[in-house]
């Protein structure tokens, strides 16, 4: 249970950082994250 | 005499050198990052390329490039001029790109050696530099006859461009001398500078001779990516410029470098690995199969450290190529050798099968990977989709009645799956998966130790989890809903999370395994004899692959010898259907493939001698 | 050895593997053998083939369709009927205020996109804020088309568009056919060159030609006299032959006018030839 526990706390948190980790990736690139024209 | 003081001395000279060549390979990278010429910029200069045409009046210090006509190209003995230097060429290229690597991987194992102090890294170390000196004399045979048949068959070519590169090739041809007194004193004197200080010496002149040999392929690279994205030379007449330096800096030249390093390791280390495995199924005692299985396994590990980064160094190349000239890089994956790279995709598909294949039969070595066995048939299943997804093609070349009875050039469902974010959403999970089957194998055979074990493995797989999931996010939101820019730029975020996932792996691995506790020692030679095909097939597919994108790079210029620049004008100059190349690429590697043989059997038979003694 | 060969047989089983499935399993598309210059009779050209012409550039040597075409979307549509057409188009965009160029005419404008792309960047398809085109210097490099050329591409895009076309065909002949003329006009040396300078064999069988429109030559020296054969070519329908290859020989269809084209010489050598072809 203590693996699944950590696991999907981390899964939160690993989201959230992809997330964030993609917007800056994409920005510096003069694009956004959310595609708008 | 004291490890420390040796080692001060000369760390502080290796870190030199290393800085050395980081930085003068970088600050030759700046321009390429440099922001693209600004709008008015990009008028002004095609007015005036144009103008210059029209005036053709511009002040040559220089002659223009020769323009050639079919009688300019001597036909000498019946040989087809442009498949002899097809074939001698691309030998070249493999011989070289194994010479090249091996010192690489030496260097690096016999630093882990004198690291570690285990002897056994040095002894293979030695044994492979000794493979690749037979290796080294043939790598110079095929470049001796590949510049004579350029003479011979390409004698205006030629000249024009040695007009063009004439100190840098003055500087290649010097330069082997540094190569060869290194490579000769690194390899005859392994035994003789042993021990303490002169371990070092020895290490110093194996950096030597790796700075050496990348200058070396650096100036070839030059030749040949000038003759792809020309520099320093009037667009309209090919005039020379004047500067060499241009001329060496073209637009493709980083690219290239960085590709070759990278695809060498690999190459390299897939090559040793069929050396490892011919001599393991050729072995008869326990202790021959041990070291050779681990011989294997290491040349295995190379390879796959050198094949994860490859396809962004690819990708890297391509973008430029498109950056360069929009025709050709359409061209390239769009227009008429848009389907070689289905046949790339089948390629890379048998190489990371093979890989994955080898490191799942390789957990038999250890008691531990009971536990992980089940899973493995997961990332098989997981591995294959990956594939078919990489390897299903976008537009499908049909008869009219074909594309009457489809509607269209594309299959409904899976023609959608043929655009690129898909095989790049694609691959970077083939890359995480195979690094999976890394990571489970190498801690098949450990027991950790440290008490947050448990939620280590879990943050692991978090971010494993996390990774494929934004991959597959990346992939299909920008790549079906989104327009090309977003597209194109999507991959970025897509191989940035693979690379999250090797890095944070590795480190919590390093972490977690500290004083980690064995399951029982390695059963090392216990592999079924089935593992050492997959890596003949990883040697094969490699060889097979860098000729198919050989003739790719040089296919590209279709009628031209240096792009836009200087026509091909010989009666030869066509280029060539798929199949037709696949035809030369085989029959080359046949080639290459018996003279390896040739190889291996001299390592075979110089090695008896040592044992009768 | 067994071991050695099975190692072999493998590599060489693999190798199948692959250069079978680049044979079999994938459509070997020809790639299109280099280009050859176009040689423009500019003199005799009705506006018809003008336009013909550019059609032929915008589909092949102008390699025009690599980039505007309906995949991929890298660059505008321009030879439609519609609004995308850039000659209907132009117009509008040369009052765009992002256009930067020097054009005051549709047709100036499609010319000035050809040489000078950056002119004018249609949003969506440049980079650097749609300030840069992607698109190369269509008379330079490696499409390198003529002045001629480019106003036959001109012509049919007007065409295809259904506006009204404004290029007139370029008098005096593009650089290309200069060439052509600056060459001195020497007389065949062999009879060889001479067939092939007076294209006998696109009619009539004759040493390694293979026309079979007309009588076959090849031993007409057994059948008729020196005389014959000299009156044969200056005026061939004096006797028209009784048999050709499909039926009767039809009066008219060999050239009259050889007289005056050949020098003496070259009509001697292919007379002696003749005799000689038994």
């Amino acid at each position: 249970m203590k693996f699944y526990g950590t696991f999907a706390v981390a899964l939160v948190v690993s989201v959230v950082f992809f997330l964030l980790f993609d917007a800056g990736l994409m920005k510096l690139q003069g694009l956004s994250l959310i595609f708008h024209k | 005499m004291s490890f420390f003081s040796g080692f001060k001395r000369l760390t502080c000279l290796t870190l030199l050198l290393f800085a050395l060549l980081a930085g003068g390979f970088s600050f030759t990278s700046i321009p390429v990052f440099a922001k693209t010429a600004n709008a008015e910029e990009a008028v002004k200069s095609e007015g005036a390329a144009t103008e210059a045409v029209k005036e053709g009046e511009k002040k040559a210090e220089y002659p223009p490039a020769p323009k050639f006509t079919a009688a300019d190209y001597p036909q000498i003995g019946g040989f087809n001029s442009r498949i002899l230097v097809w074939i001698v060429a691309q030998l070249h290229l493999w011989f070289a790109a194994f010479v090249l690597a091996v010192p690489i991987f030496v260097l690096i194992i016999e630093a882990i050696g004198m690291a570690t102090k285990d002897q056994r890294y040095d002894n293979m170390a030695y044994e492979f530099i000794k493979v690749s000196m037979a290796a080294y004399s043939i790598t110079a045979i095929m470049g001796g006859l590949l510049m004579f048949s350029l003479l011979v068959f390409y004698p205006g070519l030629f000249k024009y461009m040695a007009s063009l590169f004439s100190r840098s090739m003055l500087a290649y041809a010097f330069l082997f001398f540094a190569e060869s007194a290194s490579l000769y004193i690194y390899y005859y004197g392994w035994h003789w500078l042993e021990g303490g200080f002169r371990k070092w010496v020895h290490l110093t002149i194996g950096l030597v001779l790796n700075f050496v040999g990348t200058v070396l392929m650096l100036l070839a690279n030059a030749w040949v990516t000038f003759s792809m994205s020309p520099n320093g030379v009037d667009p309209a007449t090919g005039a020379f410029l004047g500067s060499e330096w241009n001329v060496i800096h073209n637009f493709l030249w980083n690219p290239l470098n960085l590709h070759r390093v990278i695809a060498n390791i690999a190459y390299g280390g897939s090559i040793i690995g069929a050396y490892a495995a011919y001599k393991f199924l050729g072995s008869t005692s326990n202790e021959d199969k041990a070291h050779y299985d681990w011989m294997g396994y290491t040349a295995n590990v190379i390879a796959v450290g050198g094949l994860l980064p490859l396809p962004f160094a690819g990708y890297w190349l391509t973008k430029e190529i498109y950056a360069y000239s929009q025709q050709m890089g359409i061209t390239l994956m769009g227009g008429v050798f848009a389907w070689l790279f289905i046949m790339q995709a089948v390629l890379i598909g048998a190489l990371f099968l093979s890989v994955n294949y080898y490191l799942w039969c390789g957990m038999g070595r250890s008691e531990g990977s009971v536990r992980y066995t089940k899973k493995i048939k997961w990332i098989a299943a997981a591995v294959v989709a990956c594939f078919l997804v990489w390897f299903t093609p976008h537009t499908l070349v049909l008869t009219n009645q074909e594309l009457k009875a489809l509607g269209g050039p594309y299959h409904k469902y899976l023609g959608p799956l043929g655009i690129m974010p898909a095989k790049n959403t694609a691959v970077n999970i083939m890359i995480i998966l195979t690094f999976l089957s890394f990571t489970l194998y190498r801690r098949a055979n450990k027991i950790a130790t440290v008490s947050w074990a448990d939620a280590g493995s879990a943050v692991q797989a978090a971010i494993f989890t996390g990774a494929i999931g934004n991959i597959i996010f990346l992939g299909v939101y920008h790549g079906y809903f989104t327009n090309t820019a977003y597209k194109v730029a999507a991959s970025i975020p897509q191989v940035s999370s693979t690379a999250v996932v090797i890095i944070s792996t590795l480190i919590i691995d390093s972490m977690m395994f500290k004083g980690a506790k064995e399951v029982a020692p390695l059963k090392w030679g216990k592999v079924p004899a089935r593992s050492q095909y997959a890596l003949f097939t990883l040697a094969v597919s490699f060889t097979w692959l860098m000729g198919l994108m050989g003739y790719i790079r040089s296919g590209i210029r279709q009628h031209w010898h240096v792009n836009s620049i200087v026509r091909d004008n010989s009666i030869n100059a066509f280029t060539p259907t798929i199949g037709y190349a696949a035809q030369i690429v085989t029959l080359a590697a046949i080639i290459f493939m018996a003279i390896v043989i040739f190889i291996f059997w001299l390592s075979n038979i110089s090695s008896k001698k040592s044992a009768a003694h | 050895m067994k071991i050695f060969l099975k190692i072999v047989f493998f590599c060489v089983l693999v190798f199948s593997g692959f250069v079978g499935f680049a044979n079999f399993g994938i459509p070997q598309v020809k790639p299109a053998p280099p280009p050859t210059e176009e040689k423009l009779d500019l003199g005799n050209i009705t506006m018809d083939q003008f336009i013909a012409l550019g059609d032929k550039i915008f589909n092949g040597k102008g390699t025009c369709t690599l980039c505007h075409n309906n995949v991929g979307k890298r660059a505008p549509m321009l030879d439609g009927a519609g609004e995308e057409a850039v000659a209907n188009n132009a117009s509008l965009r040369l009052k765009d205020p992002r256009y930067k160029g020097k054009a005051t005419t549709p047709e100036e404008y499609i010319r000035e996109s050809m040489k000078t792309p950056s002119a004018f960047v249609v949003a969506g398809f440049g980079s650097d804020g749609d300030t840069k085109s992607p698109m190369p210097v269509v008379t330079q490099g490696s499409i390198g088309l003529s002045d001629a050329e480019v106003d036959a591409v001109i012509s049919f895009l007007q065409n295809k568009a259904g506006v009204e076309v404004t290029v007139k065909i370029p008098v005096g002949a593009p650089p290309a056919e200069k060439a052509e003329e600056a060459k001195p006009a020497e007389p065949a040396k062999t009879p060889e060159e001479a067939i092939a300078k007076f294209g006998c064999g696109a009619c009539h069988k004759i040493g390694k030609e293979e026309g079979a429109l007309g009588p076959d030559l090849t031993h007409i020296g057994k059948a008729k006299n020196e005389s014959y054969l000299r009156k044969a070519v200056l005026d061939p329908n004096a006797d028209i032959a009784k048999n050709c290859p499909g039926g009767p020989c039809a009066p008219g269809m060999m050239p009259p006018d050889f007289g005056a084209k050949m020098t003496g010489s070259e009509l001697e050598m292919l007379v002696q030839y003749l005799v000689k072809s038994k």
